[in-house]
């Protein structure tokens, strides 16, 4: 039931940094819906990625910065999603406060796991902590805190067998795959949800605040 | 406030632009019933024959000594056409008792449509452009009259009159509709200098850009009273469409080498430009079908949009009339 309507479910969108400067923003889709998390004027928010004017999808890339303007016929949103630049406006659609209000963007859910950004398409709902449990919440956050530094692919061993010999764990959290190199390396590897193209997966490699190999042998 | 919150029956549910379920209603009730646009017969070719693929049906119009006749393919079914022209235009309707004529269908803009088609001589080769999107919301794009700044910056925006707003003259007639832009000075003058080279022949002297849109599926665009470049948009799947065109560049001058190969220069760069303003539209009308699957409001509709929900009524009003009878055998 859950795979068929996963409107309830949390999915993984990124990290904090990816969303730390103003207009930044990544997107992904839950099944038929668009999804968008951007940081306005410092604050970060989630809404269907769609236009109220006539639908269009507003940001098409998986991320980017740029402001939250629709590309049809330029509509900008706010943090409330409340258009607020609106092109022809006093000849075309005479729209005051109350019908902006009525145009604004359709709302979505977003939730941090420490330094993880998680996303929604409904707005209620059970928590992102209630979904995960509590014990790999926890766990997930404080990896995400010990892990800060985002690296290349070869700082932190390429493919999960870089021949090293040692281990890497595994668990699965949501719609991500976490290998963990204790005190090494974290890999994130987020599928895209169900409905999302491939170009939405995304992987991450984080280190250490210090690595072991940055220190004098 | 200029701004249209549609109501519920004032517009067409949402669904209608993705599912199956709505293609085939519309199959059998616009397509295998409205008057459609089927091209532009080479007076050439003899005996001459136009194909279309509309929504899952196959309509083939020939004419012969006998006349025009055609027939529309169902699967299996094979149902006679009704075919008609308005002046080089043909039109077909799968054969029905009842029913507007072609003439009242076109209405109010049958003679202008006829007058425009004079026009039709100098074919350039049909373009076909696939689009990732169900053919209605490539009708509302076109039918939008103010995306020219966003959209086409760099091509139409700068090629139609800087106050293009007071120019615009926009007659609707039930989902019918005409609208005419005036050109810029620069385009126009870029016109009339091809003018004076290849004497154009003219249906108007008028230096605007003309639009004629005729449900459910067809639209004439004229320049300079003179280039027309007719278009038709044709349902493949629910979320796939072609637009296909047309582009003729009529001259009186296409005796000598040097004419010809002038003419071919010029509508070679006529043909680019057209491509290169389809493709700007194409990923607008993508990213509504990518969208609109994923709102929960019924959008609003300004002041230059109502053509829009006129479309979206016709449209309503064709689903609505009861299936054509079989003729009984
Ligand atoms: S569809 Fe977004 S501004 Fe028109
Ligand atoms: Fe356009």
């Amino acid at each position: 039931m859950t795979e068929a309507m996963p409107d309830t479910r949390w999915f993984y969108l990124c990290t904090e940094d990816d969303l730390a400067v103003p207009n930044a923003f990544v997107t992904t889709r839950v099944g038929a819906v668009p999804l968008v998390a951007q940081n306005l004027k410092g604050r970060v928010v989630a809404f269907r990625n769609v236009c109220t004017h006539r639908f269009a999808v507003i940001h098409d890339d998986p991320s980017g910065c740029g402001p939250l303007r629709c590309p049809y016929h330029g509509w900008t949103f706010d943090a409330e999603g409340v258009p607020v630049g609106l092109p022809f406006n006093p000849t075309d659609f005479q729209l005051n406060a109350e019908g902006r209000r009525r145009l604004a963007l359709n709302p979505a859910s977003l939730a941090r796991c420490g330094r993880l950004v998680f996303v929604r398409v409904a707005t209620e709902g059970p928590s992102l902590e209630e979904q995960l449990g509590s014990g790999l919440f926890a766990r997930l956050s404080a990896l995400s805190e010990d892990f800060p530094r985002s690296g290349e692919p070869g700082e932190t061993g390429d493919g999960l067998d870089d021949g090293s010999g040692e281990a890497w764990e595994r668990f699965e959290a949501a719609n991500l795959r976490v290998a963990l190199r204790p005190g090494q390396a974290l890999r994130l590897e987020a599928l895209p949800p169900p409905g999302a193209a491939e170009r939405f997966a995304r992987t991450g490699n984080f280190l250490p605040a210090h690595t072991d190999t940055e220190r004098p042998a | 406030m200029t701004a249209l919150f549609p109501e519920a029956g004032g517009f067409l549910p949402h669904q209608h632009f993705w599912t199956e379920e709505g293609l085939a209603l519309e199959r059998e009730r616009v397509f295998g019933r409205c008057w459609l646009y089927m091209g532009v017969l080479d007076a050439s070719a003899s005996p001459a024959e136009l194909t279309a693929d509309m929504a899952g049906l196959r309509f083939t119009v020939r004419r012969d000594t006998a006349g025009l006749s055609g027939v529309c393919l169902d699967g299996a079914q094979a149902r006679p056409l009704e075919v008609d022209r308005c002046g080089a235009l043909v039109f077909a309707r799968v054969a029905q008792d009842g029913g507007p004529t072609l003439a009242e269908h076109l209405h109010p803009y049958a003679e202008r449509l006829a007058t425009m088609s004079v026009n039709c001589v100098n074919p350039e080769p049909p373009v076909g452009i696939p689009f990732q999107a169900n053919w209605k919301a490539l009708i509302e794009n076109t039918m939008d009259d103010f995306h020219g700044s966003t959209v086409h910056p760099e091509t139409i925006h700068p090629a139609v009159h800087p106050d293009w707003q007071s120019h615009l003259k926009t007659e609707r007639f039930g989902a019918n509709s005409d609208s005419c832009w005036r050109l810029a000075d620069g385009t126009a003058g870029w016109w009339a200098k091809l003018d004076a080279k290849m004497r154009l022949a003219k249906f108007a002297e008028e230096a605007t850009y003309r639009h004629i849109f005729i449900f459910p599926n067809f639209y004439l665009a004229g320049f300079y009273g003179a280039t027309v470049i007719p278009h038709r948009v044709d349902p493949v799947a629910p979320d796939a469409a072609v637009l296909r065109w047309q582009l003729f560049l009529p001259t009186t001058q296409l005796e000598t080498p040097r004419e010809r190969a002038f003419h071919r220069s010029a509508a070679a760069y006529l043909l680019e430009s057209a491509t290169g303003v389809i493709n700007e539209d194409r990923p607008v009308c993508e990213a509504v079908q990518q969208g609109r699957p994923g709102i929960l409001g019924n959008g609003v509709y300004g002041r230059r949009e109502r053509r829009i929900l006129d479309f979206h009524v016709a449209i309503l009003a064709q689903l609505a009339e009861s299936p054509v009878m079989e003729p009984c055998g």
